[in-house]
């Protein structure tokens, strides 16, 4: 077989990626129509690739451990290595006795009981479920429920919530309060695709008083994909709850994904409470779009001077790589971090303006 | 016994009926199989009025041995029953087993599906049949993979899918029998690919601990063996008896240029009215969607009171479902059909089938054929030639038609430009080992080239794709070259076109059929790659002129046979199309110049050395023209070629020279035309005897003078067939047929 022929063939198959990249980049933005990623301008193009240029310059002989502070987790494949910051949290302003009482209200969570159910039962005197653990039909059931509710069983009611009131009702954020704040956790991902292309970064975010400790797996080369899968893994074990931005659709799916591709089973089920459906019930009527940079500038406030589109996430990275300069990376890292903190204080907002 | 003798004679007398040949019928041959069938489908054949036909209980008994079969018979010969009674019995024995089913085209998948439907309800079975294509509905995709027990898909599904293999776990795992229905279509650069495709099946398969095992279903091919292992990559068992019966059958061979006032579309549908008014249910092939509706528009009205309809595969199908039908229950006396209704869509056989014009292969010749007859009742075809080189090869010799050996299906997994696309795929869905290579028939060294461009990585666990982009979404299974020209109409996407192909099929002006409409190329955007078409009822049809040069640039084989060489080997071509020509009826009515780039590309091509001492017979001997001598033996070569290589006219290319810088001498290059090759020129080197006597054939019984579109003059000739010399080609192609004459071993099937 003729190297140089398979060398030519392979050279144009790599172009052919690149250029199918670059028309989903700026004509469609990748496969749902949520995200994950806005597709680009021109011009947004333009100063990204100025960015980039400034990033390789400003990083050029830096190494990663001289610009973070990094941390190594230990896996069956070889250790994943993170990048441990801290960052301020308003937190939420949770009373745990009155989520349980707004959840015990919701007499929907009854097999069988709906809005007109609810009408009968309230005018009968029955506003809580509590009130109904004796019920002649739905006592049992209210009892599992008020138990759950009292032990904090997030998981079952999840489920629960999910089905007779939808996952953007406020009432699914209402159980987050059920839990400790340290149990849950912000969860955001970067990747190099978004089907069947390797991961970059897994970050993961735990409210810890006032401050988030921000803990961001890293594949700093390809061959650590499967280290920072497992230790993502056990990360998302430890917590009872995760939050995240269209991770419903994306973030869970993709690591799935990713782990069945090296014969790992899923990451552990854990109920996923989705900012973007909360995001929309609330200001769908009021903004563009609710795609996270939307609502950080409306809504939170925030202006990022300096930041890589996620669209161009793929091409930084391929760019880090090639070059072995930190610069884009850093661009990346930074990135994430501001998606998750960005998402806290989303979370503390919509808290505040449904619960506060 | 002359069976349809009275209509014979009638249309005897219009003077176009050049042979009369009636095959023989042939009575049907039983068989019991080795073991008999678990009661409930033995009940249900019972019930039907059904005996197992020979090569259907061959099937069966080899099936259950554990075999890998392939099943080659003609069409309507029972196949489908061979190989779903096998499967349905260990299905029903193992509750777990699962199987899969590929065809190539969604239509055939619906079909099948209600047919295996029907039997489910019959034997009172739930095996849970779906297809499981784009147009399955995603919300009960969950509920089809938790499931399913028998899955039908074509290749572009599950081209699409493997990646999701996680979510196929079970049915993957208990995976029992993965059936390659219609497995002929499985062929050149389509075909190539899905023999990846079926490597990368292979491979997830043994991930999951299931080894099924394979059945194929084809058409009569004249290599079944080596085609069912190179799409396969394992070994086959081919049952080619025909059991089953069939009546006689009386061919006309019917030449239409014998009656130059009326067009063959005319001629077709007068001949089609003629038989359906006489009582016969009549199927008409016709090379275009738009003449079969003209052929059945036109014999309508020929045949008023009677019902003749045009079929093709472009229909809605509850449509297709309801001509069908029509079909079976002999509602429907007359259609015009496209190719679509070769394919094993169940109508029930006619009284008499019309070919218009030579379909391309032998093999399309027999399956339209063999819609003729219906049990053992006489049936009658009648094969109506144009003026086409093949076409009138056959008019000449119509016994050599009818008993010559069916065409070999060429594909190649080996060309580099596939077999790295698929290694590409292959990677992202889960790390490549090396003993994965082993299942792909490769070594590590072909992934050394996506290494260095990054499209791979080599780790710990294995090669890992690291592209930004899922390889499926890049990889086409029609194309080869990476430049891609996309078709539009109206701003939505028509097709997209490799770009060599584009060049010569989508140039400005050009015509283009398109499932069966025809649109005309308004403009050609090379620096966007689009091509601009618009939707366009046209009576004339466009050939590019194409220009170009060869350079050889190795030699895999060589033989020597006396004064000439023959030669296999990798050519680099330089290809330009300098202009086209306006046609209809076969005849040109127009030339234009167009201006487009030049394309090269390297691929598969055979050569014919010749001995300078020819150069001098023909010239002083014979007071011939030499270089007009070897244009036309070139052109005949590659006019002739597909009766041996199935392969179509866009798939190969020439040139002839006295004098080669490569060779340094004169030479006949004959080359395939999709960048790296797919197996075509490496066929008709191994053939390169019986092709080259096929050739001199061609020219020296054309009754033509000088030369003529049936022989020697070529339709896409840039150099607007000159120089030309008739009588010179077949000269030299007697000589280069004497020279090969029994020196050439046949190496391949």
């Amino acid at each position: 077989m003729d190297r140089r022929r398979m060398a030519e063939i392979a050279e144009r198959l790599r172009e052919e990626v690149a250029r199918h990249y670059e028309r989903e980049l700026l004509e469609t933005g990748g496969l749902w129509e949520t995200g994950p990623y806005a597709p680009v301008g021109v011009e947004e193009y333009r100063q990204a690739k100025v960015f980039e240029r400034v990033l390789l310059d400003e990083f050029a002989g830096t190494r990663l451990e001289d610009f973070y502070e990094l941390e190594e987790v230990p896996t069956e494949y070889g250790p994943a290595v993170a990048i441990v910051d801290r960052e301020p949290y308003p937190g939420l302003g949770v009373k745990p006795d009155r989520c349980r009482q707004e959840i015990e209200r919701a007499v929907r969570l009854l097999w069988g009981v709906g809005p007109a159910t609810e009408q009968h039962l309230r005018s009968s005197g029955y506003r809580s479920l509590r009130e109904l653990v004796h019920h002649p039909r739905w006592g049992p059931e209210a009892r599992r429920l008020v138990e759950a509710i009292d032990t904090g069983r997030i998981e079952e009611l999840a489920f629960q919530v999910w089905r007779w009131y939808t996952a953007s009702h406020p009432l699914s954020m209402l159980l987050l309060g059920l839990i400790n704040p340290t149990q849950f956790a912000f969860l955001d991902i970067e990747t190099l695709g978004i089907t069947t292309e390797p991961l970059i970064l897994v970050g993961i975010a735990w409210p810890e008083g006032r401050e988030l400790l921000v803990r961001q797996l890293l594949v700093r080369h390809i061959p650590e994909e499967l280290p920072v899968l497992m230790a993502a893994g056990k990360s998302i074990a430890e917590v009872r709850a995760l939050v995240t931005f269209n991770g419903r659709a994306f973030d869970l799916h993709f690591l799935e994904a990713r782990r069945s591709y090296y014969g790992l089973e899923p990451p552990p089920d854990k109920p996923n409470f989705d900012l973007l459906f909360f995001a929309r019930r609330r200001w769908r009527e009021e903004l563009p779009n609710c795609r996270l940079e939307t609502l950080e500038r409306y809504v939170l406030g925030i202006e990022r001077s300096l930041d890589v589109p996620s669209a161009l996430v793929p091409e930084f990275y391929v760019r880090y790589l090639s070059e072995k300069n930190i610069g884009p990376l850093v661009a990346i890292i930074e990135h994430n971090k501001q998606d998750l903190v960005s998402m806290a204080l989303l979370l503390s907002r919509l808290w505040d303006e449904w619960f506060g | 016994m002359r069976p349809f003798g009275d209509i014979v004679d009638e249309l005897s007398q219009c003077g176009q009926v050049v042979a009369e040949l009636t095959l023989p019928g042939r009575e049907p041959r039983f068989r019991d199989p080795a073991r008999p069938l678990p009661a409930p489908l033995a009940s249900y054949l019972r019930r039907k009025g059904i005996r197992l036909y020979t090569h259907q209980a061959e099937a069966l008994d080899r099936v259950r041995k554990g075999e890998n079969v392939a099943i080659v018979t003609p069409t309507a010969s029972g196949k489908t029953l061979a190989f779903n009674l096998p499967i349905l019995e260990r299905l029903t024995a193992e509750p777990d087993a699962t199987a899969l089913f590929l065809y190539p085209l969604k239509a055939l998948t619906n079909d099948q599906l209600v047919k295996l439907r029907e039997i489910e309800e019959e034997l009172g079975l739930h095996l849970g049949a779906h297809v499981y294509d784009g147009d399955t509905p995603t919300h009960i995709r969950p509920h089809i993979r938790a499931q399913a027990r028998i899955l039908l898909t074509n290749p572009y599904a599950l081209h699409r899918y493997l990646p999701w293999h996680g979510k196929w776990k079970r049915f993957l795992e208990h995976l029992a029998f993965v059936v390659i229905d219609e497995a002929h279509q499985y062929r050149g650069v389509f075909g190539s690919h899905v023999a990846l495709l079926i490597r990368r099946l292979r491979r997830i398969l043994r991930r999951y601990g299931a080894n099924p095992q394979f059945i194929l279903s084809s058409a009569t091919i004249a290599n079944p063996k080596e085609f069912g292992e190179r799409l396969v990559g394992k070994p086959f068992v081919v049952i080619e008896e025909n059991g089953a019966p069939q009546g006689p059958r009386t061919f006309l061979f019917w030449d239409t240029a014998l009656e130059p006032g009326r067009s063959p579309a005319q001629q077709a549908a007068e001949l089609l009215a003629f038989l359906v008014r006489r009582g016969f249910q009549t199927l008409c092939f016709t090379p275009s969607r738009r003449m079969a509706e003209v052929v059945a528009t036109t014999a309508q009205r020929l045949a008023p009171g009677k019902t003749i309809v045009s079929y093709r595969a472009g229909y809605l199908p509850e449509e297709r479902r309801e001509i069908e039908r029509g079909i079976r229950m002999r509602d429907i006396e007359g259609i015009a059909s496209t190719n679509a209704l070769e394919l094993g869509i169940d109508i029930g056989g006619l009284d008499a089938v019309i070919i218009v014009g030579y379909p391309g292969t032998v093999n399309s010749v027999w399956q339209q054929a063999g819609r003729a007859g219906r049990g053992a009742k006489p049936s009658l075809v009648i094969i109506m030639g144009f003026d086409s080189p093949l076409d009138r090869y056959f008019m000449t010799r119509p016994k050599d038609l009818l008993t010559r050996p069916f065409e070999h299906a060429i594909i190649d997994p080996a060309n580099p430009e596939i077999l790295l696309r698929h290694l590409m795929c292959a990677a992202a869905e889960f790390p490549l080992t090396k003993e994965d290579l082993e299942i792909i028939d490769t070594d590590e060294v072909m992934l050394r080239p996506l290494e260095e461009t990054e499209l791979v990585q080599r780790t710990p666990v294995g090669w890992i794709y690291r592209g930004r982009v899922a390889p499926v979404e890049v990889v086409d299974l029609n194309r080869l070259s990476e430049r891609i020209v996309r078709l539009e109409c109206g701003g939505e996407l028509l097709e997209t076109m490799d770009y060599e192909r584009a060049l010569r099929e989508a140039h400005p002006g050009a015509v283009l059929l398109h499932r069966g409409e025809t649109y005309v190329v308004e403009e050609l955007d090379l620096k966007n790659d689009r091509a601009f078409l618009v939707r366009e009822d046209v009576d004339y049809y466009t050939e590019p002129l194409l220009q170009e040069e060869v350079e050889i640039l190795s030699c895999h084989e060589r033989i020597k046979a006396g004064p000439v060489g023959l030669a296999l080997g990798r050519v680099r071509v330089s290809e330009r199309v300098v202009g086209y020509q306006v046609r209809k009826r076969g005849r040109t009515l127009q030339y234009r110049e167009l201006e487009l780039p030049q394309v090269q590309f390297d691929t598969e091509g055979v050569w014919f050395l010749l001995p300078q001492t020819l150069a001098k017979r023909v010239e002083e001997v014979q007071g011939l023209h030499w270089a007009g001598g070897l244009h036309g033996a070139e052109h005949a070569l590659v006019a002739i070629a597909p009766l041996h290589a199935m392969c179509d006219r866009w798939d190969l290319g020439g040139v002839s020279t006295p004098f080669h810088p490569d060779t340094s001498g004169p030479v006949i290059i004959v080359h395939e035309a999709f960048p790296g090759g797919v197996g075509i020129a490496r066929k008709l080197f191994s053939l390169a005897e019986a092709w080259s006597e096929a050739a001199r054939d061609l020219v020296r019984r054309c009754r033509c003078e000088k030369g003529c579109p049936s022989c020697v003059l070529s339709p896409r000739c840039g150099s607007r067939n000159q120089p030309m010399d008739k009588a010179a080609a077949g000269v030299i192609l007697q000589f280069i047929a004497e020279a090969l004459h029994g020196k050439v071993e046949r190496r391949w099937g």
